[in-house]
């Protein structure tokens, strides 16, 4: 590389390269963020493990038809440091979730942010998996007015 | 920190490290990985670690239980009750009927997954390492390379426990005796192949003896009201692997139960 | 391309309601203040010990950690690289990219080839998708902490993620002359003075150094050097000296916080899901 210019240059469509990252595998090989996901229902199952955490929602569509979604969330021990519990999503919670669809179009997603409508407390689902390289985790939980 | 007063040699030159590398050279030694002579081991003049030495010390005056182990007898994996019938309860018992009935297909470590205590330390060709520091005795498996943390800081169990597959441990000396408490186990562990079952109430204390330096002898007591009717122990011996170092098992596929 | 988030931005979702996004300014701190939050939220009771009153940690009047005390010193002089560390997020240095800070990367042409063709599908075929070991780098940089165990002559380093280990070797032993084919390799360490210097080698064909896809082959010479500045802070170098793969060594130097009064939790790839849904593009 010649000039320190074209190093920038290179420097930076590395950066801009960046694969946003979970602990274990690359996001973008498994999840699409042209396709956001944006569901509502009950929770039917937790999972509290690793290297991903999961929950289950029944989504009732217009038509009544009801299916199951599989939201993955980062895994037990990283949400643990963020402030969650694995009592916070109980089975039979109503939650609204923001996120990303498969890319394999199945009904699995990845969970970015999750409200418990009950209560309007707003959670982060991908702590530290900020959407720029080297940019810090944020909380866990928001507590807005 | 706990360095072994057995004698400090260094490396370069002493006449029994000389001894040692040729009683390696000469294939004597059994069946290792690598070899990696230890200079601060006792040996005799034809260069082998002498393992009926006393037992180390560390800095502090404590038995340091520091080196790698390989269980003596294979019998413990294949039945943690060889020795003596745990005392199943009906609950227990119908669960280890089904899962001899089914010859193991859904025990965890074919799928990848920890064996948990005690099985992870009774596996024949699996040695694993302690390394011992005053705020905590660390485990190094061979398989998977996997660990365990048995702190001796002082702390107390955490009041809010996730069930772990290696549970949460903390220990503490009783002379020359280290007794280790460990609870908060998933239920998914097998307590050996044969599929002896166990609780997320069991509650496992290990008393580790060094009896001299080639030998350490742990007693194993499972308390599982769940399902046994009372605890129940089994004491197991393990060999110290001298002038070697852990290998590296990577179990390749990783399925969920 | 990442997602970025805008302040105050609201859309709305197939069911007609309208969410906000989280304002992106609100979270733009570093990993303390979300520690911070994460302690206030667990509380002294030590759950899971994601809290824990470590002994031996300097304070200040308030009881707090004093990130900057001197760093410490072992029983045997030497610098004390003990503790429990992340990444700093100052750092541009990622998981995702070692090369992250614009090095100029030295590349074998297959083996920027092979990177390219990686990227094209995101990242698919990462080891550690399938649960196997990080590689060195990978390991220290995601998000889960690191542990390091010092003693005389053994230094180990507990991973988090997938409860895997490695050792340091600091007793004055060279490399075996039977080295077989590693993961995480065969490790030993010298002290330049207070800098700790680790030499690694014996390495499987198949790690990768980050999740970009950056290559490494059996021919791996990995060199780490660690300066802890103070309490709280610490540097490493990393040191990538692959001759099949790049065509000279090439460096690049991580800052790392120290994460105090907490312990690694256990975490076993129990719950593998996603490699049925890993597609790639």
């Amino acid at each position: 590389m010649k000039s320190r210019f074209a190093r920038l240059v290179v420097g930076s469509i590395w950066l801009l390269a960046v694969v946003p990252v979970a602990p274990h595998r690359s996001f973008a090989a498994e999840y699409d963020v042209k396709k956001p996901l944006s569901l509502k229902g009950a929770v039917t199952k937790v999972e509290w493990k690793n290297p991903h955490a999961f929950f289950y929602i029944d989504v009732k569509d217009e038509t009544g038809t009801v299916t199951n979604w599989a939201l993955e969330m980062v895994g037990a021990t990283a949400l643990l440091r963020n402030g969650w519990k694995a009592s916070t999503l109980k089975i039979g919670d109503e939650v609204t979730v923001e996120g990303s669809g498969a890319k394999d179009d199945s009904k699995q997603g990845q969970a970015r942010i999750v409200v418990l409508v009950s209560t309007g407390q707003r959670l982060f689902a991908q702590p530290g998996q900020g959407t720029e390289p080297g940019q810090g985790a944020p909380p866990a939980q928001e507590n807005r007015p | 920190m706990n360095v072994p007063t057995y004698g400090s040699r260094r490396w370069g030159g002493s006449i029994a490290t000389a001894a040692a590398i040729a009683w390696l050279i000469s294939g004597v030694g059994h069946a290792q990985v690598l070899r990696v002579p230890d200079p601060r081991l006792p040996r005799a003049p034809d260069g082998k670690p002498n393992l009926t030495a006393a037992a180390p010390k560390t800095r502090d005056g404590k038995p340091d239980l520091s080196g790698i182990w390989h269980v003596a007898d294979a019998k413990y994996l294949n039945n943690l009750g060889a020795d003596a019938e745990p005392p199943l309860n009906p609950a227990g018992a119908a669960l280890y009927r089904e899962r001899q009935a089914y010859d193991a297909k859904d025990r965890p470590s074919g799928h990848c997954l920890p064996r948990g205590v005690p099985a992870s330390m009774v596996v024949r060709g699996r040695p694993w390492k302690i390394m011992q520091t005053p705020n905590e005795l660390v485990m190094l498996f061979d398989e998977s390379i996997h660990f365990r943390q048995i702190h001796t800081d002082g702390r107390d169990f955490p009041e809010d426990r996730l069930p772990t597959w290696f549970g949460y441990s903390i220990g503490k000396w009783e002379g020359d005796t280290f007794v280790a408490d460990t609870l908060g186990f998933v239920e998914e562990t097998w307590l050996d192949n044969g599929g002896h079952p166990h609780s997320d109430a069991m509650h496992i204390t290990e008393r580790f003896r060094r009896l001299d330096l080639g030998h350490l002898e742990i007693q194993y007591t499972i308390d599982d009201p769940k399902l046994y009717t009372k605890p129940w122990s089994v004491t197991v011996r393990f060999d110290l692997l001298p002038d070697t170092e852990l290998s590296e098992h990577v179990c390749a596929a990783h399925t969920p139960l | 391309m990442p997602v970025r988030l805008k302040p105050d931005t609201t859309y709305t979702g197939s069911s007609g309601g309208v969410m906000n996004l989280v304002n992106a300014r609100r979270w733009r701190g570093s990993i303390g203040a979300a520690t911070a939050v994460g302690l206030l939220l667990v509380g002294p009771a030590s759950a899971q010990w994601v809290t824990v009153r470590l002994p031996g940690t300097p304070r200040t009047p308030d009881g707090k950690p004093d990130l900057t005390a001197p760093a410490p010193r072992a029983p045997d002089g030497k610098a004390d690289l003990s503790g429990i560390w992340r990444k700093s997020p100052t750092s541009k240095v990622s998981a995702g990219n070692l090369a992250g800070e614009g090095v100029e990367v030295p590349f074998q042409p297959w083996a920027e080839a092979v990177l390219k063709a990686r990227r094209e599908v995101n990242g698919r075929g990462v080891p550690s998708e399938r649960c196997l070991p990080h590689s060195i780098p990978k390991a220290y940089l995601i998000l889960e902490p690191t542990k390091i165990v010092q003693t005389e002559g053994l230094i180990a380093i507990l991973y988090e993620e997938f409860n895997n280990y490695r050792q340091i070797f600091t007793d004055g032993r060279e490399f075996p002359p039977n080295l077989d084919r590693r993961w995480l390799g065969y490790s030993i360490g010298k002290w330049e003075g207070d800098t700790l210097v680790v030499d690694t080698r014996g390495f499987v064909d198949e790690t990768w150094l980050d999740f970009n896809g950056h290559p490494a082959t059996d021919a791996l010479h990995f060199v780490e050097r660690y300066h802890r500045r103070d309490f709280g802070h610490m540097d490493i170098q990393f040191t990538v000296d692959d001759p099949k793969a790049y065509l000279r060594p090439w460096s690049v130097n991580v800052p790392f916080d120290l994460l105090p009064d907490t312990e690694v939790l256990e975490q076993i790839c129990d719950n593998e899901k996603d490699t049925a849904h890993i597609v790639g593009k």
